[in-house]
């Protein structure tokens, strides 16, 4: 394939001004992310020079056969570690022609509220905890797991190291600086607890722009597995008994929380959230009842509860921000499959905006 | 998978001053390797400019779940040969929040011991002969070997050259210029007697940093096996019957010993260990005794005894030291999976130190 990769790689700065920009998008299911690339005169880095542009929803369950055009909006541009060059990687979201946002539009509504002027002036700030697990193309078991049978229980893969206990670290690290590369805050990695599943930071990013890079994060590590032969879960429970599942902890901070006495802040808040908890673990990812079992390092999903230090707990506050005084929490109930535009806004939302 | 490769060898520091800084330490079973990677804003070469970071402890058999976070303290930095750049591997020990050293962190007694101001002025130095087996990645057979069954006798492997007597050569040589690159005092590697086990030696290192390298050494050498799809083995006694064990043998010496009539300080030193023996032994490594038998150069895991030039001693003595009257002895009772900080810092202690 020599030939191939030499065609894929040219550098093409040398003979033309022209770029090409992957306008990104969510499909209709709300998880599955759509792409596809069209050629533009120069480089651009300000989403708001982008042109506008349409894809045929009736193919991705977002608008019927008759009526299917969506209108794609850009939103935030990454550079494009595949392409490299000048080229980009393009965040949208999707309206009808007449300028609303479709349904499975979540970015809209949580782009309104972040710039709410409350939550405007707290400066919210996200660290999301993506994880996922890595499957054998064919037969969509785990990676590393032996076809029809299963790999040793848990205990040496948590961070380790060697043959038989890590499985897919290339795929985890060429993601690593393909995002530091595309302009991504990958805050780092690290293996999981159930072998074939790893986990990436992004943040500490504010408001919007945490939903943007994580899905632009999810993108490029779905197409880095396409790349590798490997099929990409973001499953809450992949594999049922005695296996963790996979969640996407989302740690949060407000100005009033990072200042002194932050913590009463944070205790507030975490009061705030368990008067919603029913709201928030609807909204908190589909399937996440068969991950949120009380066992394996996650809280009962219907008990809501909060700890220093606390793995077992809902919401987990670090023991720095205890000692300090200050800091941030983790909310631990959003499953892997969550939608980061819907989580950040509701956190902030509930916790700035609601009054009980 | 060559775009894979272009990935994960991205070359960031055109796009950013951003550095990614694995985090490295030992895990519950005191020889379990464990890592995670986090991105910092800039170069760092020193170990206290590192921030303290921390790990769910309840996930590698170290804390438990309702109090889980064990803090990484950087002690020792070096060259990231995987990810190169200005990339860096760092190694850590392992406290509560407290600043409790937690109980399998042997680094913390050791240093202590390397900073007592009788160690300090002997500068004690240390050249450790690591050996391990390679095995085959399911079956956890040696490699080389027919599945099923045997290779001939030892005899023409060690040293040796050829598809029928050098097996996993590759493995063994990317580590040494992985870690001669990684800053790793490296200063040899050899095929052993057995097939498919080879050595390499760390040395010589003053006090500490003797087993700070062995543990960066030992993890580059679990993620090249990784990469090869081998399984690395510290077992001392891998293979029952007439197949040599795995041993970590540690040369040392003190100012006094390398000094004229270094020769007599040398015997006195000897003899301490003799009178600390069981002492010793009991901390140079687990499943010892199937290793120690007095065979396959080895002295009886019961008997003291040292000689020059002798493979069937506790204790060699080279000709070399003999003949000038001054230099190093090599204690060749530690097995392959000893814990470097307590064998190099024992030993300190015992020669040094310690009043009969």
């Amino acid at each position: 394939m020599a030939l191939l990769s030499d065609l894929i790689n040219l550098d093409l700065s040398n003979t033309t001004d022209k770029i090409i920009a992957e306008y990104v998008w969510i499909g209709g299911s709300g998880m599955d992310l759509r792409s596809k690339a069209r050629t533009l005169p120069g480089p651009v880095t300000d989403p708001a020079k982008l042109p506008k542009w349409n894809y045929d929803g009736s193919s991705t369950d977002q608008a019927p056969g008759d009526d299917s055009e969506v209108i794609l909006y850009p939103q935030a541009v990454f550079k494009d570690p595949f392409r490299r060059g000048n080229n980009i990687l393009v965040m949208c979201d999707t309206y009808t022609p007449a300028g609303d946002p479709i349904p499975t539009n979540k970015r809209f509504n949580a782009a309104k509220i972040f710039s709410h002027s409350d939550v405007a002036a707290e400066e919210p700030w996200y660290g999301i905890e993506q994880e996922y697990t890595l499957l054998q193309k064919d037969v969509k078991w785990p990676l590393g797991w032996p076809v029809g049978g299963f790999p040793g229980p848990q205990g040496p893969y948590y961070c380790g190291v060697g043959a038989d206990k890590s499985f897919g670290r290339d795929i985890v690290n060429s993601h690593y600086k393909a995002c530091l590369y595309a302009g991504i805050n990958i805050s780092g990695i690290n293996g999981e607890v159930m072998p074939g599943q790893w986990e990436f930071q992004v943040g500490p990013c504010v408001g919007i722009h945490a939903g943007d890079q994580l899905w632009i994060a999810r993108y490029i590590l779905e197409r880095i597995t396409e790349i590798a032969g490997v099929a990409l879960s973001f499953d809450p429970k992949p594999i049922p008994g005695d296996w963790n599942g996979a969640g996407a902890h989302t740690n949060y901070s407000t100005k009033s929380m990072r200042n002194d006495g932050g913590i009463h802040v944070i205790k507030k808040a975490i009061e705030k959230l368990g008067l919603r908890h029913k709201e928030h673990i609807a909204a908190y990812g589909e399937g996440n009842e068969r991950r949120l079992t009380g066992r394996h390092e996650t809280a009962d999903i219907n008990s809501f509860s909060w700890g220093v230090a606390n793995r077992g707990a809902s919401i987990r506050v670090g023991r720095d921000t205890e000692k300090a005084g200050k800091g941030y929490f983790e909310d631990r109930r959003p499953a892997s499959n969550m939608d980061p535009y819907v989580v950040t806004s509701m956190i902030a939302e509930t916790t700035i905006l609601w009054k009980p």
